[in-house]
């Protein structure tokens, strides 16, 4: 089954055409990494799976049209979106409790146990949390439910660096298990590299590349020549060039071999910037 | 149910102290009385005496005040008395809707919790439904308790005043009491549902914008009616149709006060105004789903 199939779906803002024509099939049991710069249109397709923005095309969750849902699309998806949303005029216990009794798939133990994980205090109101707090309070009622489909947009915003690894590491990987999907957007890349299976990079509201990541990182490779086979090196028509002291390296098509180069396998953050801010140096 | 029980609560626990302002101002009245008459009867004013200075007795001050043959109204005094306390008290409820009820559908959005309300699996009718529930009996609630409250100081009080005259009665009170405490709940679901069509259609300044468009249509029908010779009604007339106490007569006798008083309540003109409350509801729901989430 697939979890999520967009088709031909595109989005204007006034004149400013903010997703065009976006086509994806998304299956099951996967963590996608969604890619861009800012204002690529990330958060914009997130809300149309959503059903919170009008747009044309046509997006299906687990086999059925967004519109055949209508709100019981939560009963399948869940989401963080990258500014805190939390009604602040409850309490945390407040808004746990709402939470648990309007939605059918709350998770009592794995609330509970992430309560304790996240340390929140019960009877403070939401408005007078830290940005962090507040982070983890949405995180923690949004992983407690059992949702087929998580939707990240910059899920960590605000968080400590130590509970941002426990989140990615640890907290994460207990909600996911081979029924879920996790699409994540995010700046931090290295933070989510080792997690993801798939990555999506988007820009200027176009798809340019969705590939599972082991298959893309595989057919690249970053070489780095000495400065005197640069025209060698040129004629792979590298991305990502980079000069260094008396060397020269970029990312090449994994078959391309320079007699003495040195190879590395590329990071996520190197494929995205050669996909989307790379740049070729003469 | 339980996902509108949860509903009511949230909503309830939103609005929050706000909605007790009313019940503080009253206490401030009823404090500032108590100080009005410990000043008037313990330090010598001379506001209740006669031209020698001689303090006059509480009959003498009600000859003053009441006619002759005030004693055989006293039904009438009670049911009115009550009527027109709670009257006053639902002048201030109403007041103090002005300060919540505004952009009843907006709040969310203004403040961002939009999109955590509305990522909730539940039907955008049970939510928006829930704010004006919530925000009418929330708002009644405190009207009875309040009313509730000024009825036991105020007939217990006037009871001992008059009680030399006629014996006060307590149940033409109730009855005062109970034709406008239901009336109140009605005019309260009408005016949240109509707040929230305006929030629905005005995402700014909603009741602003509600007054400007209704002025807007009066001068308009005015226009009209006096160039082509028409009668077409205003819309406040709709308005004072909510409040009409036409029916407040005084009559000879309380059974005669008291009955019309029921029929007002329970006719069919009532069941219009719910009916179009319930269509102010209808729409607004529907325009306000049909907005996209942007933030």
């Amino acid at each position: 089954m697939k979890a999520i199939e967009i088709s031909r779906v595109s989005k204007y803002y006034g004149k400013f055409r903010a997703l065009e024509d976006v086509s994806l099939d998304i299956p099951g049991g996967r963590i996608i990494g969604l890619f861009g710069k800012n204002g690529a249109g990330k958060s914009t397709l997130m809300k149309c799976l959503l059903g919170f923005l009008k747009f044309q095309g046509e997006v299906k969750v687990m086999d059925k049209p967004l519109e055949d849902h209508k709100h019981n699309l939560f009963r399948e998806i869940a989401f963080i979106p990258d500014v805190n949303v939390i009604d602040e005029r409850l309490t945390v216990q407040q808004t746990i409790e709402y939470v648990s009794n309007v939605h059918p798939r709350w998770n009592n133990l794995r609330a509970e146990r992430l309560r304790k994980i996240s340390n929140l205090p019960s009877d403070k109101k939401v408005g007078r949390l830290s940005k962090g707090m507040k982070t983890k309070l949405y995180l923690m009622i949004t992983l407690a439910l059992d949702v087929n489909i998580l939707l990240l947009d910059e899920p960590t915003i605000g968080l400590d660096i130590a509970f941002r690894r426990e989140f990615f590491n640890t907290i994460l990987g207990e909600f996911f298990d081979e029924t879920k999907t996790i699409i994540i957007s995010t700046h931090q890349v290295e933070e989510v590299e080792h997690i993801l299976n798939d990555i999506i990079f988007i820009d200027e509201g176009k798809i340019i590349l969705y590939d599972a990541i082991e298959d893309l990182k595989n057919r690249y490779t970053i070489i780095t020549v000495p400065m005197e086979k640069e025209e060698e090196f040129i004629s792979l028509k590298p991305k990502l060039v980079t000069h260094k002291l008396g060397s020269i390296s970029g990312l090449v098509k994994k078959e391309a071999t320079i007699e003495d180069a040195e190879y590395r396998r590329p990071s996520l953050t190197d494929l995205f910037l050669a996909e989307v801010g790379g740049y070729y140096e003469n | 149910m339980r996902t509108n029980q949860a509903l009511i609560k949230k909503e309830v626990q939103v609005i929050g102290r706000k909605v007790l302002l009313p019940a503080w101002i009253v206490m401030a009245m009823y404090g500032m009385l108590i100080i009005g008459l410990f000043i008037t009867f313990i330090i010598p004013t001379g506001a209740f005496s006669d031209a020698e200075g001689r303090k006059l007795t509480l009959e003498e001050i009600f000859q003053d005040i009441f006619p002759p043959d005030f004693a055989k109204h006293g039904d009438l005094l009670s049911y009115l008395t009550n009527y027109v306390a709670a009257n006053m008290v639902s002048a201030l409820i109403f007041l103090n809707l002005l300060i919540l009820t505004p952009n009843i559908l907006n709040v969310n959005k203004k403040e961002n919790y939009e999109l955590f309300h509305r990522t909730q699996p539940v039907s955008i009718w049970k939510m928006t439904g829930a704010k004006i529930i919530a925000m009418s009996v929330n708002n009644w609630l405190v009207f009875l308790a309040i009313c509730i409250f000024n009825y036991i100081v105020i007939n217990i009080l006037f009871s001992i005043l008059f009680r030399s005259y006629f014996s006060w009665n307590f149940g033409y009170g109730i009855i005062g009491l109970l034709h406008l405490a239901i009336p109140v709940l009605v005019i309260l679901f009408i005016v949240n549902a109509l707040a929230a069509l305006l929030s629905a259609i005005f995402q700014d300044g909603a009741i602003g914008k509600g007054v400007g468009a209704f002025l807007g249509i009066s001068i308009v029908i005015s226009i009209i009616n006096r160039v082509q010779g028409l009668r077409i009604p205003q819309p406040y007339k709709y308005f004072e149709s909510l409040i009409n106490i036409s029916w407040i007569r005084m009559p000879e006798t309380t059974g005669l006060f008291v009955l019309p008083g029921w029929q007002h309540l329970f006719n069919w003109n009532t069941l219009i105004h719910i009916l179009v409350g319930i269509v102010y509801y209808i729409l607004a729901t529907y325009i306000y789903s049909k907005r996209e989430i942007r933030m």
